[in-house]
């Protein structure tokens, strides 16, 4: 097990370095870099001495270099920590991206709890009583919430809240709150917008857990083991979450390797629809303006995270399945 | 047959499927008696209703499949007043059942490697076992888990313990299965067709095993097999399955030397036999097993039956009719009444 935890660490280097080459590359792909992005917004305000600024510029950033030299420059300063500057708010990428971690982090990982605390025994109760009325209606339910996509379920509870008491609970503060220290007050404000993208977030992502939950044990329930545990005597409890449940428990467990990177890359489309300070908008906000640093520094960060979690994914699943262990 | 040498008897057993389409009656009218310390066979084609014979018994058959009709008398439950349980009105979820199953009434499957959880060591699987029927403490089911392993013929029984099934060759998880049954020491063991997924070899070493805990153990046995070979090595008694319902009974000897009705005498036929003209062909059951929603009037047989007669086979179904020698048939060949009545001229068969 240990043997087989550490040549799985050691084989994510090399990935980690495609991951960069690839990151970079991506960075690179568009045509024209933030100089051009930067002169043209100057010159839409009127400012065309700015194209002047042009060589001295990229050579102050360094985008005169070929493309190799300034990959290795990047990955160089890349692996001792630093991250570079954000050319659009002249701070450090990771300042930038910290910042915003928190909130990020808040939502998600509320989502994510409940989502996976709801879905997994809902989708165990409706497995082992299917077809009947409960098992219906939540199926119907699930589908309900599948279809409809969450940044349009945050939209609808938006709504609904501005109609019923005149609020508008776009961002995660209000306005009074904003740039006050915390208080009771702060958090109790926060609490007040966080519901909104959570339950939106919930909905889909309990959806889908519960599909999946319902479908894989309802497999395991056919299995001829199953029959073969009734048939040794077993309570129906025993047979149900000692064996049944654990075998079902694979794809989920293997999901759980990208949800790390959900956790800072999911539900971006919510987060520009309700104003959300969260890393998912500023990357896409990064990625638009050429903001190389930024952007290359989030887009390596869900790819480690990704790395990680499928590193932590598979040990997971060697641990639940003896099949998996190589020994 | 004296009472107390009954352990199981079934009457009109009636099991049915509920599917969409219409109803399957995998078991519709099905009777048997296991004796003490015997073996049934119960013979029959892919699909005639042996195996959900087996799993009626144990109560567990799933929905949309249930118990229609019929009794399903247990006589090995010494109770005050020795009366027989009918395991067809037990709830299959209750407490009574959940100790009959194992603890009584044992069985093995055809797949072994399938039959275990992939996830957990035979060992464990087996200790689970043998802790939800007897009082003993871990170390006390471990070694009697480790003993069973050995009384099964497998070597190294202490490694075996630890091993996980994808670790074992099919022989070997067979040979598991069958000590996880035999571990607590039940009265009755059901074999669905243990060997069908083993090579030959290893298929002759696992009947001689069971054959041989069975006579150590002193258990009866129902054993359900297509296998005409196997069942004759087997079965003291054979029941001979057709769509859903028994259509010959008869003790081993006389199946082979005298089969009276006409799908045994056709099976029969069917074995290759050493010694016969090289070839010449191998003959076969005519025309195959119907569709289990568009079974045909009458005798169920009757449109593969060599002797079948017009007017009567494809109106009437046969009843089972009790011959001399303690046999049982169902067909109208036998049944003088009938033959009058319907005023049939019989081909001497």
């Amino acid at each position: 097990m240990i043997k087989y935890i550490v040549t799985r660490t050691i084989a994510m280097i090399p990935t980690f370095l495609l991951l960069t080459v690839f990151g970079f590359l991506l960075i690179e792909l568009p045509p024209g870099d933030y100089v051009t992005s930067y002169i043209r917004a100057q010159a839409a305000q009127g400012n065309t001495s700015a194209a002047d600024q042009e060589a001295s510029m990229r050579a102050q950033y360094g985008l005169d270099q070929p493309i190799v030299v300034r990959y290795g420059l990047w990955l160089s300063r890349f692996v001792r920590g630093d991250f570079g500057d954000s050319f659009e708010f002249r701070r450090p990428a990771t300042e930038i991206i910290g910042s915003r971690l928190g909130v990020t982090l808040t939502i998600s990982i509320c989502a994510f709890l409940i989502s996976w605390g709801i879905g997994i025994p809902l989708g165990i109760y409706s497995a082992t009583h299917q077809y009947s009325r409960t098992d219906n209606f939540l199926t119907t339910v699930t589908f309900v919430g599948l279809g409809i996509p969450d940044f349009l379920l945050g939209l609808l509870l938006l709504v609904t809240v501005w109609m019923l008491t005149g609020e508008v609970l776009t961002g995660m503060n209000s306005s009074a709150y904003a740039s006050a220290p915390w208080s009771v007050g702060k958090v109790l404000d926060f609490l007040k917008h966080l519901w909104i993208p959570v339950t939106a977030v919930v909905i889909t992502g309990t959806a889908w857990i519960m599909r999946v939950m319902r479908g894989n044990l309802l497999d395991q329930l056919g299995r001829p083991y199953v029959t073969a545990l009734r048939a040794r005597g077993l309570p129906e409890r025993v047979v149900i979450y000692k064996h049944a449940v654990r075998n079902a428990l694979h794809p989920l467990v293997m999901s759980l390797g990208q949800t790390l990177a959900w956790l800072i890359s999911g539900f971006t489309i919510i987060s520009l629809v309700l104003d959300l300070p969260t890393v998912q908008s500023i990357y896409l906000r990064a990625m638009l303006q050429q903001d190389v640093y930024l952007g290359g520094t989030i887009l390596i960060l869900i790819g480690v995270l990704i790395l990680i979690g499928t590193l932590l994914a598979d040990i997971l699943l060697a641990w639940l399945d003896p099949r998996i262990r190589l020994y | 047959m004296a009472e107390s040498e009954l352990l199981l008897e079934v009457r009109n057993l009636k099991t049915h499927f509920f599917a969409e389409e219409g109803i399957v009656r995998a078991v519709d009218g099905v009777d048997f008696t296991v004796a003490r310390g015997k073996t049934l066979g119960v013979l029959g084609e892919s699909g005639c209703g042996k195996s959900v014979t087996g799993f009626s018994i144990l109560r567990l058959v799933q929905p949309p499949g249930r118990i229609v009709a019929g009794e399903i008398l247990y006589h090995g439950l010494h109770g005050a007043d020795n009366r027989a349980l009918d395991l067809a009105r037990c709830s299959p979820t209750s407490s009574q059942m959940q100790s009959i199953r194992g603890g009584e009434i044992a069985m093995i499957f055809q797949e072994a490697r399938t039959s275990l959880d992939p996830v957990y060591t035979v060992g464990s699987q087996l200790i689970e076992a043998i802790k939800y029927h007897q009082s003993l403490r871990q170390e006390q089911a471990k070694a009697w888990g480790v003993e069973m392993l050995r009384r099964v013929g497998l070597p190294d029984p202490e490694a075996t313990f630890n091993k996980y099934p994808h670790q074992l060759s099919g022989g070997m998880c067979q040979r598991v299965m069958i000590a996880i049954a035999l571990s607590c020491q039940p009265k009755l063991l059901i074999a669905d067709e243990p060997t069908t997924a083993l090579d030959v070899t290893t298929e002759a070493q696992v009947l001689r095993l069971i054959k041989d805990l069975q006579e150590e153990l002193g258990m009866s046995m129902i054993f359900i097999t297509h296998n005409l070979g196997v069942v004759a090595e087997m079965a003291d008694e054979i029941v001979v399955m057709y769509l859903g319902k028994v259509v010959e009974q008869t003790d081993v000897k006389a199946l082979f030397e005298d089969a009276r009705h006409p799908y045994t005498q056709a099976l029969l036929r069917s074995v290759p036999q050493i010694g016969k003209k090289s070839g010449e062909r191998l003959q076969t059951v005519p025309g195959s097993v119907p569709h289990p929603q568009n079974i045909p009037a009458g005798c169920p047989f009757h449109p593969r039956c060599p002797s079948r007669m017009p007017g009567l086979c494809d109106r009437k179904e046969p009843a089972l009719l009790p011959l001399s020698g303690n046999r049982l048939v169902r067909c109208f060949l036998y049944d003088e009444d009938a033959l009058k009545g319907a005023n049939v001229h019989v081909a001497n068969t």
